[in-house]
């Protein structure tokens, strides 16, 4: 009920801004043409690129979007709420932290939803290195969802405590994108950065949607290995990130942040 | 078991750097259920302090609350809150869908809220601008609507921040309707306030911070 009530209450706040969404969608459309292009000419001019690169990339790029939907929007959200002066009402309406957050993002993440099955739209046109598999696909959707969740709430736990200045965000957007495989494969990293790499979620779970679209594996490890970590990461971190969250509004009700920005 | 508010030694202190400010040192009052209770004292003697710690917003150095013989956390559902901040409200959305989303928060039932928003626009003579956003309202009329917020999930326990500011002649005599309708209804009532004559007509005790 309340998380159906957040949607349509951020449905209502965007209506106002129509213009917006479609200017979004154009902007990816146009970002995406540059690597439509770059691939062009790359698979043209080179042996080592076997007809893949952009949609390689596409899916990179498309889906990290999505992973990154939960990382950004528990803290852009609830930074909105302290700016417009209704946390303290969010709080004193919600019944918990979980419903708080759940409804925070909900929307964000629906909207994410819409953006990806539109932008996934442009697959009819392209061919696809082989046959789909929903199971890896789902999986690697769902468990990157969740894992990113986690570090999302990680991140809206300093924005409830410090309100701004989030490093955990800054350094997981940086970071999740440039080593997260979303560009090129992380197997030509090395040393500390591939290790870092491996412990990236969105690797793990972007190597798996595109196992999912029929990609050969691209890592040194195998989809079910993928697959362990990424709920390992969840199970540790999750139950982790709503503590952090808990304390943090324990301590903005301490000190009487709750409702400034 | 007692029905109404209860505090019990309420101690609060902020730190501002390295020096700690006392706000609050040992309040403790109770306030029988369907009484008016007016906080009141001078600026920063804790009015507003002390709603929120007995909202849950704020939690005490020391003391502790009793809100219908439970903690704030508890009693959540039975608090209707309306803060000093003016702007909890979201200012896109009109007021109408203001007043419904928060009532789905608040878990009234998806059937009722439309009635509840009826009955409340009524009640504060809302009519004329319900549909329309809040950004296009004054400021006397944002109130009306907090007002209606804190009260559309049919709470026990009403904390009122300074509920008159920005209210012209007509709407103060909406409200002091209003708080005798809910003091019939037997709600406890708590409002913090710099001037008790607002409240005349109707029964209250008065309890002064700050001394």
């Amino acid at each position: 009920m309340s998380i159906r009530a957040f949607i349509k209450r951020d449905f209502l706040i965007e209506k106002n801004y129509k213009i917006a969404f479609f200017l979004r969608l154009a902007g990816m459309y146009l970002y995406l043409s540059v690597f439509y292009f770059m691939g062009f000419w790359l698979e043209k001019n080179s042996s080592f690129f076997s007809g893949e690169f952009f949609l390689r990339v596409f899916l990179g790029i498309v889906f990290a979007k999505v992973l990154l939907i939960p990382l950004n929007s528990f803290s852009e959200s609830l930074r909105k709420e302290q700016l417009f002066g209704t946390l303290e009402s969010l709080f004193m309406a919600s019944k918990d932290n979980l419903r708080l957050l759940a409804g925070i993002v909900a929307y964000p993440l629906l909207y994410g939803f819409l953006e990806t099955a539109i932008y996934l739209g442009a697959l009819v046109f392209i061919r696809l290195p082989g046959g789909i598999n929903i199971f890896f696909l789902l999986t690697g959707l769902v468990l990157g969802l969740i894992s990113m969740t986690a570090l999302g709430i990680i991140s809206a736990s300093f924005i409830m405590a410090f309100k701004r200045g989030d490093p955990v965000n800054f350094l997981l957007n940086a970071g999740m994108t440039l080593l997260g495989g979303v560009f090129f494969p992380v197997s030509i990293l090395s040393g500390w950065l591939l290790k870092i790499a491996f412990l990236n979620p969105v690797t793990h779970a972007l190597e798996l949607i595109r196992i999912g679209f029929g990609f050969p594996g691209s890592l040194s490890v195998t989809p079910i290995e993928s697959i362990l970590f990424l709920t390992v990461f969840s199970l540790v971190i999750l139950p982790a990130a709503l503590y952090a969250f808990k304390l943090a509004v324990k301590y903005a009700k301490k000190t009487g942040s709750l409702g400034k920005y | 078991m007692a029905d109404g508010v209860r505090l019990l030694n309420i101690t609060k202190s902020f730190k501002k750097g390295k020096v700690r400010l006392p706000v609050l040192e040992a309040v403790s009052f109770s306030v029988k259920k369907g009484a008016l209770l007016l906080l009141t004292g001078k600026n920063g003697s804790g009015k507003t302090t002390l709603l929120k710690i007995m909202a849950g917003l704020l939690l005490p150095d020391k003391g502790e609350v009793f809100l219908n013989d439970q903690n704030p956390e508890a009693a959540k559902n039975e608090i209707g809150y309306l803060g000093s901040e003016e702007r909890a409200l979201y200012f896109t959305l009109t007021g109408r869908q203001n007043l419904e989303f928060f009532a789905a928060l608040y878990g009234v039932k998806a059937g009722e809220i439309k009635a509840r928003t009826e009955k409340l626009t009524e009640r504060l003579k809302m009519e004329p601008y319900i549909d329309l956003p809040v950004e296009d309202c004054s400021l006397g009329m944002r109130q009306r609507l907090v007002v209606a917020k804190a009260l559309i999930h049919h709470p026990d326990i009403c904390l009122f921040d300074e509920p008159l500011k920005g209210l012209d002649k007509e709407a103060r005599k909406i409200f002091t309707e209003l708080l005798r309708f809910l003091m019939k209804n037997k709600k406890t009532i708590i409002i913090a306030t710099h001037n008790e004559t607002d409240f005349k007509g109707l029964k209250f005790t008065v309890r002064e911070l700050g001394r």
